[in-house]
C-alpha cells in the first residue's frame, strides 16, 4: 500500500531532496543542529541551563575572564596558557601541604608548596589565590607568600593576616605584592621601572634592567613554586589554599566577561533557536493558510474583512512595533514567540494562498465533490489544503532563518528574553562590553556563525523542495 | 494532380529526455504532388505534430536526432543551415497552422499586423505594403478587413482560426502544413473552415499536409491517408482506397471506431494502449493490440508491401510468401 | 416518453453576472433561459450543443452546483430546486456527475481507493469493510481489474481513460438514480472513446439509471442515447428520438449541425458542405424572436420578433421555430 505512494510520503520527500546538492546540505546541517540540539537539552536539562548561565555563587570563579577558545592557537602559532588550578585540599600532584605543630605555643605552621611548570608563549591573564580557613573570632591567621621562579629566584611577595575565613588574595592586581616584587627587582637592577609593568609580567617574566625599563618581557618558562607559609593560631584551626593560574584561553568556546563558558549558550542556542523559528514559521503559515482558505472559499464579506484587515496588518510596521512591546514589557521567550505569531497571522502570504485557492475553487475535482455532497469543512480540509501544501511548504522552510534571525535581533537590541542562553544574547554581551574592539572576535563569531548555519541550512532546504515542489525550476 | 511538390525520405525525429531517448518519428517517407492533400491521422502520441515540426524545422531544444530527407522542388532542404532555412523555406515555401491557432496570435498585437508580420520578416516587405496585403487576405478568408485593425480578442473562435490562416497564406507557399486546425470549434464553425480550406486549395494548386485524429475529418480534405502509429507510418493510401478498404488491423479498428451520423454499424474499440515510444515493443509496434498477431510480428519489423499501386502497408500480413 | 418522469424542469434559466468593472453596471449572461425536458427512469438523453450554447450550465444547474434564477426542477416528485442541508445531501446521493477532464477530476494526492471511499465516507455508507467491498466492487464494474493493482494508485499513474473510469465509478458508487456526464470522452483518444461510452451505457443500463449526456459530438449520441436534445444559446430548440432526430432534423439548426458533421467518405472532399454562415450569438445581449434567425436560411419576420413557441409536431418530437407553429 505504500510503493506507489511513496513519492507523497515523508521517505520519498528525502529521497528526493538528496539528489540535489542543496538538498544534501541543508538536511546535512540541519541534522547537526538537532544533534546540537538533542545533545544540549539531554546533558545540560532547562533548569540546568539557566542555573548555568546566570552563574551564581560565583561557579565560574575558576574560568578566566574573556578567555578565546583554546583552537585560536592554530591561528596565532602561539602556545597560550591554559588555566592551571591546584587546591590544596584536594591531593593531587604539584601540592604539598605540611603542618608543624610550633611546641608550647598552642600555634602551628602550615606550609602549602605549589609547583606547576609554565611553559607558554603568553603569561597568563589573572593569578588568585583563594582561602579556606576555619578560624574564628580575630586570631586570624597569618600568611607569608613565597614566589620562586624557574631561574631560582626567591621573592616574598606578601605577609599579611587573613580577614576572612574564605579571604580572597587577588595576586595579579595587588598593589602590595606589585611594590614587593618592583622593589626586590629595583634593588638588583637600579633603573627607572616602566609603568607598564604589572605583577603577571614580574611574576612571569624574564626579568633585565632593560626589561624594567621598557615593560616588555619575555615569558620565563620553565618550573615554577609558590610557597604559602601559614601561621594559625590554634591548634584546631587549619587553612588550605587554591591558586588558580588563569589562562588566555579556555575550552572550545572560550569564555565571556563574566567567566561563563560560551559553549553553554552556544549549544542551548540551537533548540531555542530552531523551536522558535519553527513554531513561529509553521504556526504563521499554518494560520495563514487557514485563513487564506477560508477568505477565498467562502468570499463575500468575509473574504473582503480578511482582506482589508491583511492590507491593514501589512502596513503595520512589523519591527518597529515588536520593539515597543518588547521595551514595555520585559517578556520572555514564548511570549515573544506568541507575539510574533499574532503579529504575523495576517501577512503578506494570505494573498498568495488565497489566490490559489480561488483559482482551485474553479477545480473539476473540486467540483466533484461538492456533487457527491462534500460539505465545506470536508473541502476546505481534505480537498484544498493538502493541495495548496506542497507549495506552500518551501515558503515555510524558507521562512524560518527570518524568525530566528528575528530573537537574534531583538536578542541583541536587549529586548529579548533576559534569561535564556540565546545567539542573539551572546551577540549582545559582545557588543556591549566591547568585544570587537577589544580584538574579541570569537565572542562574536561564534554566536553569528551558527545563526548563519541555521540560515544556510533552511535556505538550502527551501530551495531543495521548492525544486521539488515546482517542476519547472528543476531545469534550472 | 501534377509533380511532386515535397518528398519526405527515412525522417527521424529523436528527443533527447530525462527518461530516455522519444522516438517520435521513426523513419517516415512519403511523397507530396502539387494540388494534393496528405491526411496524417493516428492517435495523440503517435509523433504526428512531430511529423510537421520535423518538416517546417520548428523544433524543441532537446532534439537528440534530426535525419533524413526533405525535397522540396527538387531541392534537399535538410541540407539547409538553420539560419538558411528559416530565410529560404519556412514561411515562404512552407507553413503551417498550429493546434490551438486561436492561442497563437499575440493578444496585444492588431491582428493585421500579425498577419502582415511574415512578409516583413521573411520577404522583407515594407510595413505599408504588407499591411495593405493582409487586409486583402483578411478578405480572401472571409473576415471583414476592418478586422485588421482590431486585436484578437475582438474576434471570435472562427474569425481568429480564419486570420491565423490568411496568416500561414500570406508568403504565399506552396505547402501548407494544418495541425488540427479546428480543434477547438464547433462543428458548423468547422465546416465552414474545411470549405475554406477546401476553396483555397482548387484556387490555388496548394499541397495541404493536414494532421488530425479525427478520421471523419479527415476526408474532408484527403486525397492521401498515412496513418501513424508509435511513430511510424503503417498504412499510406489514397482517399478512395482507404476510406473503402483500410489494410493494416490498426487502420481497420480505427475505422470501426469511428462513429457514424448516417450508417448502421456496429462501433468497435481497440483494446489496450498506444505503446511508449521510448521502448516500443520489438518487430511490429501495434503487435501487442493485434488481433492477427503472428510469430514474426512479435520478433522482426514488418516490411512495407505495396498492396496495390499508391497503396502501401507495413504489415507481416501483406508479406510475400508470409 | 413512456414511463413516470424521473426528473421534471420547468421553465429552467440560470443567468450569470459579468462584472466589467468597478463603476459600471453588471451585465447578464444568459447561459440557460427557459428551459423545460422531462427524463423518464432509467432513460439515457444526449444534450448536444456547440461551446456556449448552456449545456454544461444546465446540467450543473439540474444538479444543484449552480443555483438556478429561476424555474422549478422536480426530482422524484420533489421540487429540489431550493433544497439545503440534509435534503440536499439526499439530492447528492441521488444524483452523480461525470466530468470532461479526467486528470482535473481526480485529487491528485488520494488515491483511487481513496477517491472512491469518499462519497461512501460522507454519505455514511458501511462499516470500513463494507466500504471495501463496494469500492472493489465499483472497480470491476468499470474493469480497472485486477482491482488492487488499481485501487492503491495516484491518479497521475493512470491514462486518461482509466482515470475517465474511476470517474464513472465514483458517479456510480453511491448508486444515484440520476447521473449527468458532461463531455466525459472529449479529451480521450478516439479509440478510447468508443470504449469508455459503451460502459458508461452498458452501466446505466444495467443499474437502470437516467442519463444526461452532455457532448458536442452529434455522431456518438445515437449509439448511447434514446433521446437528443439540440441546445442553442441558451434554449432547447428540438427534442427527439435519436434516430429520428438524425434521420429528419427539423430545426434548421439541427440541420446545419447534422449537415456540418462528415462521416468517413472520399467523396467529402470534392463537395463543399452546406452550412451556415456566422457564429452563434453573444449570450449577453441575445437576438430577440429566435435566437437563430439572423443565420437560420428560413429567418421570416416573426422570427425576429416573437420568440419561438414549442411545438410538438409528432409524438416525442418537440421543435422550437416558427416554421412548425400551428397558423
Amino acid at each position: 500500500m505504500s510503493a506507489p505512494g511513496a513519492e507523497y510520503g515523508l521517505k520519498g520527500v528525502v529521497r528526493e531532496l538528496l539528489s540535489y546538492k542543496s538538498g544534501i546540505v541543508g538536511l546535512a546541517i540541519l541534522a547537526l543542529l538537532v544533534a546540537i540540539s538533542v545533545y544540549a537539552i539531554v546533558a545540560i536539562p532547562y533548569e540546568e541551563a539557566i542555573r548555568l548561565w546566570r552563574g551564581q555563587e560565583a561557579m565560574w570563579i575558576d574560568n578566566p575572564r574573556t578567555a578565546a577558545p583554546e583552537w585560536v592557537e592554530i591561528f596565532v602559532g602561539k602556545k597560550l596558557p591554559r588555566t592551571i588550578r591546584l587546591d590544596s585540599r584536594v591531593r593531587e600532584t604539584g601540592v604539598s601541604k605540611t603542618v608543624i605543630d610550633l611546641p608550647g605555643t598552642g600555634m602551628r605552621k602550615v606550609l602549602i608548596e605549589y609547583r606547576f611548570r609554565f611553559d607558554y608563549d603568553e603569561p597568563p591573564s589573572e593569578l588568585n589565590i583563594f582561602f579556606f580557613s576555619n578560624y574564628t573570632g580575630s586570631s586570624a591567621p597569618l600568611v607569608r607568600l613565597v614566589w620562586r621562579k624557574p631561574s631560582g629566584e626567591e621573592i616574598e611577595l606578601l605577609r599579611y593576616g587573613l580577614r576572612a575565613p574564605d579571604d580572597k588574595l587577588y595576586v595579579s592586581i595587588s598593589d602590595a605584592v606589585l611594590s614587593n616584587l618592583v622593589s626586590y627587582y629595583v634593588s638588583k637592577y637600579p633603573v627607572n621601572v616602566s609603568e607598564r609593568v604589572t605583577v603577571l609580567k614580574l611574576l612571569f617574566g624574564k626579568v633585565t634592567g632593560k626589561s624594567l625599563e621598557s615593560g616588555d618581557f619575555e615569558v620565563e618558562k620553565g618550573d615554577y613554586k609558590l610557597t604559602v607559609e601559614a601561621t594559625v593560631f590554634s591548634k584546631d584551626v587549619d587553612l588550605d589554599a587554591k591558586l588558580v593560574v588563569y589562562g588566555t584561553v579556555h575550552g572550545i568556546a572560550g569564555t565571556d566577561h563574566l567567566r561563563r563558558p560560551l559553549e553553554i549558550p552556544l549549544i542551548w542556542g540551537a533548540p531555542i533557536a530552531l523551536a522558535f523559528g519553527l513554531t513561529a514559521s509553521l504556526v504563521t503559515t499554518f494560520l495563514q493558510m487557514i485563513i487564506a482558505v477560508i477568505s477565498g472559499w467562502y468570499g463575500g464579506w468575509v473574504d473582503s474583512l480578511i482582506q482589508r484587515v491583511t492590507e491593514l496588518y501589512m502596513v503595520i510596521p512589523f519591527l518597529p512595533f515588536l520593539m515597543l512591546i518588547s521595551t514595555f514589557y520585559k517578556i520572555d521567550i514564548w511570549i515573544l514567540l506568541a507575539v510574533v505569531i499574532i503579529l504575523s497571522i495576517f501577512g503578506g502570504g494570505i494573498k498568495g494562498t488565497r489566490a490559489l485557492v480561488m483559482q482551485l475553487k474553479e477545480y473539476p475535482y473540486i467540483e466533484a465533490a461538492k456533487a457527491y455532497g462534500a460539505s465545506d469543512f470536508r473541502i476546505i480540509f481534505f480537498y484544498i489544503i493538502p493541495k495548496i501544501l506542497p507549495p506552500v511548504v518551501p515558503g515555510l522552510v524558507g521562512a524560518v532563518p527570518g524568525y530566528v534571525f528575528l530573537e537574534a535581533g531583538l536578542a541583541f537590541l536587549g529586548l529579548g528574553d533576559p534569561f535564556l542562553p540565546t545567539w542573539g544574547k551572546v551577540i549582545n554581551e559582545a557588543y556591549s562590553n566591547g568585544a570587537l574592539y577589544r580584538g574579541l572576535y570569537y565572542w562574536v563569531v561564534e554566536p553569528a556563525a551558527m545563526l548563519m548555519l541555521t540560515a544556510f541550512a533552511f535556505a538550502f532546504l527551501g530551495f531543495a523542495l521548492d525544486k521539488i515542489v515546482n517542476p519547472r525550476l528543476r531545469e534550472l | 494532380m501534377g509533380d511532386v511538390a515535397l518528398s519526405v525520405r527515412g525522417l527521424r525525429l529523436y528527443y533527447g529526455t530525462r527518461k530516455g531517448v522519444v522516438r517520435a518519428v521513426d523513419n517516415v517517407s512519403f511523397d507530396l504532388r502539387r494540388g494534393e492533400t496528405l491526411a496524417v491521422v493516428g492517435e495523440s502520441g503517435c509523433g504526428k505534430s512531430s511529423l510537421a515540426r520535423a518538416i517546417i524545422r520548428l523544433l524543441p531544444r532537446n532534439v537528440h536526432t534530426y535525419e533524413g530527407q526533405i525535397i522540396l522542388d527538387g531541392q534537399d532542404v535538410m541540407k539547409l543551415s538553420d539560419e538558411e532555412f528559416r530565410r529560404s523555406v519556412q514561411w515562404t515555401r512552407i507553413s503551417m497552422v498550429f493546434q490551438g491557432a486561436q492561442n497563437s496570435l499575440n493578444p496585444v498585437l492588431k491582428v493585421g499586423f500579425q498577419i502582415a508580420e511574415p512578409l516583413m520578416i521573411h520577404k522583407g516587405m515594407p510595413k505599408e505594403e504588407a499591411l495593405a496585403e493582409a487586409r486583402k487576405y483578411l478578405r480572401m478568408v472571409g473576415v471583414h478587413e476592418s478586422f485588421a485593425d482590431r486585436y484578437p480578442f475582438e474576434l471570435s473562435g472562427g474569425m481568429k482560426q480564419r486570420a491565423v490562416i490568411a496568416m500561414a497564406l500570406i508568403a504565399r507557399p506552396q505547402v501548407v502544413i494544418l495541425d488540427e486546425p479546428t480543434s477547438a470549434l464547433d462543428v458548423i464553425t468547422q465546416a465552414n473552415i474545411m470549405n475554406l480550406l477546401k476553396t483555397i486549395r482548387s484556387e490555388w494548386g496548394l499541397s495541404y499536409i493536414f494532421i488530425t485524429h479525427d478520421i471523419a475529418l479527415s476526408s474532408e480534405l484527403a486525397d492521401k491517408v498515412a496513418v501513424m502509429y508509435a511513430g511510424q507510418i503503417v498504412e499510406l493510401a489514397g482517399a478512395d482506397e482507404f476510406y473503402t478498404n483500410p489494410q493494416h488491423p490498426y487502420a481497420q479498428k480505427l475505422m470501426a471506431s469511428v462513429p457514424s451520423l448516417r450508417a448502421d454499424k456496429k462501433l468497435e474499440f481497440i483494446p489496450g494502449a498506444p505503446p511508449s515510444l521510448i521502448n516500443p515493443p520489438p518487430g511490429c509496434r501495434f503487435h501487442p493490440r493485434c488481433p492477427y498477431a503472428m510469430d514474426v510480428c512479435r520478433r522482426q519489423e514488418p516490411p512495407e508491401v505495396e498492396v496495390k499501386s499508391g497503396h502501401v502497408v507495413k504489415c507481416w500480413l501483406y508479406a510475400k510468401g508470409g | 416518453m413512456a414511463g413516470e418522469a424521473l426528473l421534471r424542469v420547468e421553465n429552467l434559466s440560470k443567468w450569470f453576472e459579468v462584472r466589467r468593472g468597478l463603476l459600471a453596471p453588471p451585465l447578464t449572461l444568459r447561459a440557460v433561459d427557459g428551459v423545460n425536458f422531462e427524463l423518464a427512469r432509467g432513460e439515457a438523453v444526449s444534450l448536444v450543443g456547440e461551446s456556449g450554447s448552456g449545456k454544461t450550465t444546465l446540467g450543473k444547474t439540474v444538479l444543484r452546483l449552480y443555483e438556478p434564477t429561476s424555474g422549478r426542477i422536480v426530482f422524484k416528485g420533489k421540487d429540489v430546486t431550493k433544497l439545503d442541508g440534509k435534503e440536499l445531501l439526499w439530492y447528492r446521493r441521488e444524483t452523480g456527475l461525470v466530468q470532461q477532464d479526467p486528470y482535473g477530476a481526480m485529487p491528485s494526492f488520494m488515491t483511487v481507493y481513496r477517491i472512491l471511499e469518499e462519497p461512501l465516507i460522507i454519505h455514511k455508507v458501511g462499516t470500513r469493510e463494507e466500504r471495501r467491498e463496494m469500492v472493489f466492487k465499483a472497480l470491476e464494474e468499470v474493469r480497472l481489474t485486477p482491482v488492487e493493482d488499481f485501487a492503491f494508485k495516484y491518479p497521475h499513474m493512470l491514462s486518461g481513460g482509466q482515470l475517465q473510469r474511476v470517474a464513472i465509478a465514483r458517479a456510480l458508487i453511491l448508486r444515484p438514480s440520476f447521473v449527468v456526464a458532461d463531455e466525459p470522452v472529449s479529451m480521450l483518444d478516439a479509440s478510447v472513446r468508443v470504449e469508455i461510452l459503451t460502459l458508461m451505457r452498458e452501466l446505466q443500463e444495467k443499474l437502470g439509471i437516467s442519463f444526461i449526456y452532455i457532448t458536442h459530438d452529434l455522431s456518438t449520441t445515437r449509439y448511447f442515447s434514446e433521446r437528443i436534445f439540440i441546445m442553442y444559446a441558451g434554449h432547447i430548440v428540438e427534442k427527439a428520438p435519436s434516430k429520428e432526430l438524425v434521420r429528419e432534423p427539423l430545426h434548421p439548426y439541427s440541420q446545419a449541425l447534422i449537415n456540418a458533421i462528415p462521416d468517413p467518405d472520399p467523396e467529402n472532399r470534392k463537395r463543399l458542405r452546406n452550412v451556415p454562415p456566422g457564429e452563434p450569438p453573444s449570450l449577453i445581449n441575445p437576438p430577440p424572436g429566435c435566437r437563430f434567425h439572423p443565420r437560420c436560411p428560413y429567418a421570416m419576420d416573426v422570427c425576429r420578433r416573437q420568440e419561438p413557441p414549442e411545438v410538438e409536431v409528432k409524438s416525442g418530437h418537440v421543435v422550437k421555430c416558427w416554421l412548425y407553429a400551428k397558423g
